[in-house]
């Protein structure tokens, strides 16, 4: 009697646990629709007005634009990456890539916030703050013109957004209209990392078949030496030796430039004389901080490795 | 050990975690005037950072904490092993390889209000709970030992996987995902709160109930079923339950390490071994750390937030072996 007792006491906790917990799934659930009808009555950013007086640009290549489009009076806050012009260092950094200061955002009462694609993250959370937001793509060259003509008529600088975009179309017309069809196309390794303290060129992580560097190599006629899957590849020597590139264009930062200087670093590459690179010494090094960023001015990039094939 | 652990937790950690609830907003680089708290549904900037950002993080923290340091004491309970957390089992491997495998196949949905980020943390963490379950049922033995080991196979499986899409990834793929990874609380808001909540009240309501079989379970397993307990079908039920409200903290705030294993060990070595006081003040300890370390995260630097994750490892770890010390030394000393 007891015990039947004490098993139906049992079964009714266990009852009332799945209640509770049944409750507050469906009651966060509900509650959660609920605030999502509401925020969807108010009108969104996108709606509001769009005379901004006071801009955030949140990647380099984005700042960069805002500057040449000589808007930089109303811009007021950049990314911790953003050290180009000099001038940036004045700004209020706000966060990084992927990180965001919300409250360094709203301090700065922004009108708009200038973001990557790939920020889709922060310009949601921003959107649900009531701050406008602009995406811009800047995976491809196409992508970066077109951005200029997008801030341009956003930020109310049509004429100037137009003129440039002229000039870099047109810059962009000669150098690919240089590289023509010569019918053989020059194979190009771009190394984007290495170890540069190894007396050889250690850990070479080149650039593979997206993003950038991909698409300069074909504008200027050349083709990619590697031709894996991997966007990034680590190769070793054999595999150096397997891809044999008939150019090596290397990106160096400025600071290991400085350091290690030209000779030291043409040096670590004769280890690997097997190289048709190395031996026709085709090793062209590029350290200026504008070729580290896919922004307006990657023609200046675009120009060398075209100078590169035309050798 | 405190001579009255129920005191411990009524006076000093309750208080402790509602003046950490209550002080906590306040602090940060911008100061709103104190009449925010009438305001909570103005437009104005101290409005929106004080309820809109600070509130929200703060209650995000404490429940991700009780909830983590939960998950820490029941797997270190129904495995009889110190080392025992949601992350040496794989549960946050799951859904960490969740997320990745979001972000390199671009998976970019909602369902019933869960992000695909979420979601796929959620069955990440979901699919190796079923794995570790599976090995430990194909070897015919559901014994913590080989549930532990399959857990840690399965953790560094993931993990590896983790790395090769990251290789394979892009820039912007491998910094987003190396970002989750490191755990993050700054996307609080209402939503993730209510988001988290249920998973974090159930892991909760589940472990208060069922204080006593913990107990039974932690000492052994033999005793457990003299007693009348189902042994083995009480610790899948715990495993699972906790498994998933680890799930759900992941899917919002990423892989917040070091809360599952300290925040159990300090209070244990504080309030004892009784799952009756030692889940209550984990719990609220858990919540009170987590919180401290993200205000810290928030606050040490003007330009970045610094990952609260390492906070947690930097503040936590030294704090737990001095503990440790103190307790070796005292009991040298009534020896």
């Amino acid at each position: 009697m007891n015990n039947t007792r004490s098993h139906t006491l049992q079964r009714s906790r266990f009852v009332l646990l799945a209640i509770a917990i049944a409750t507050a799934f469906f009651g966060c659930y509900a509650a959660r629709q609920w605030m999502e009808a509401c925020a969807s009555e108010k009108p969104t950013a996108s709606e509001q007005a769009t005379d901004y007086q006071r801009i955030i640009g949140l990647s380099p290549s984005i700042v960069e634009i805002i500057y040449q489009l000589e808007l930089d009076d109303k811009l007021v806050g950049v990314s911790r990456f953003c050290n180009y012009p000099p001038e940036t260092k004045d700004k209020k950094v706000v966060g990084g890539y992927v990180d965001l200061d919300y409250e360094a955002v709203l301090a700065l009462e922004p009108d708009c916030v200038i973001l990557l694609e790939e920020q889709r993250a922060l310009s949601e959370k921003l959107g649900t703050m009531g701050i406008h937001t602009i995406s811009l793509d800047h995976t491809s060259t196409q992508g970066v013109i077109e951005s200029i003509s997008i801030l341009g008529k956003a930020l109310h600088r049509e004429a100037l957004a137009n003129h440039i975009v002229e000039t870099m179309r047109a810059r962009v017309n000669i150098l690919t209209h240089q590289a023509g069809d010569s019918g053989i196309k020059p194979r190009i390794l771009v190394c984007i990392e290495r170890d540069t303290n190894s007396a050889f060129p250690d850990r070479v992580i080149a650039a593979g078949n997206k993003g950038v560097h991909q698409e300069y190599i074909n504008m200027v006629g050349g083709e990619n030496a590697y031709q894996g899957p991997v966007a990034y590849p680590l190769l070793s020597r054999e595999k150096l030796i397997h891809l044999n590139p008939d150019i090596i264009i290397e990106l160096i930062r400025e600071d290991v430039w400085q350091e290690k200087g030209r000779d030291t670093l043409e040096k670590q590459w004769q280890a690997y004389n097997e190289l048709k690179a190395v031996k026709n010494k085709r090793i062209i090094f590029l350290h200026e901080h504008k070729h580290m960023i896919p922004g307006p001015r990657f023609i200046d990039t675009l120009e060398i490795f075209a100078q590169a094939v035309s050798k | 050990m405190v001579k009255s652990p129920r005191h411990f937790i009524y006076f000093v950690l309750l208080p402790l975690a509602a003046v950490t609830l209550l002080v906590m907003p306040w602090l940060g680089e911008y100061r709103p005037a104190w009449d925010v708290v009438f305001k909570p549904t103005g437009d104005g900037l101290d409005t929106m950072i004080f309820w809109k950002i600070r509130v929200p993080r703060v209650l995000l923290a404490m429940l991700a904490g009780m909830g983590l340091s939960l998950g820490g004491v029941v797997f270190q309970a129904i495995f009889r092993n110190p080392l025992a957390t949601p992350f040496t089992l794989g549960v946050a491997g799951g859904a960490s390889l969740g997320v990745t495998l979001a972000i390199f196949l671009g998976l970019n949905l909602t369902i019933l209000g869960i992000s695909g980020l979420s979601l796929a943390a959620l069955l990440g963490a979901m699919g190796s709970i079923t794995v570790v379950y599976g090995i430990a049922r194909a070897t015919g033995n559901i014994s913590p030992n080989t549930m532990l080991l399959a857990g840690v196979a399965i953790s560094f499986f993931f993990s590896s996987l983790i790395l090769l899409l990251q290789y394979l990834g892009d820039m912007s793929d491998s910094f987003r995902i190396l970002h989750w990874l490191m755990g993050d609380l700054s996307r609080a808001s209402l939503d993730t709160l209510l988001q988290i909540f249920p998973f974090v009240a159930s892991g909760a309501l589940i472990t208060g109930f069922l204080h006593r079989e913990l107990n039974l379970l932690s000492i052994n397993d033999d005793l457990a079923a003299s007693c009348g307990l189902r042994v083995e079908r009480m610790r899948i039920i715990l495993f699972i339950a906790v498994s998933l409200m680890i799930a759900g903290i992941v899917t919002v705030c990423g892989p917040i390490g070091f809360v599952g294993i300290m925040a159990p060990h300090i209070c244990r070595l504080i309030v004892g071994a009784n799952h009756r006081n030692l889940v209550p003040a984990s719990i609220l300890f858990g919540g009170v750390f987590l919180t401290l370390c993200d205000t810290l995260a928030r606050t040490i630097s003007t330009s970045a937030e610094v990952p609260v994750g390492i906070i947690t490892a930097i503040l936590g770890g030294p704090f737990f072996l001095w503990l440790l010390f103190r307790k070796s030394r005292n009991a040298e000393t009534y020896r």
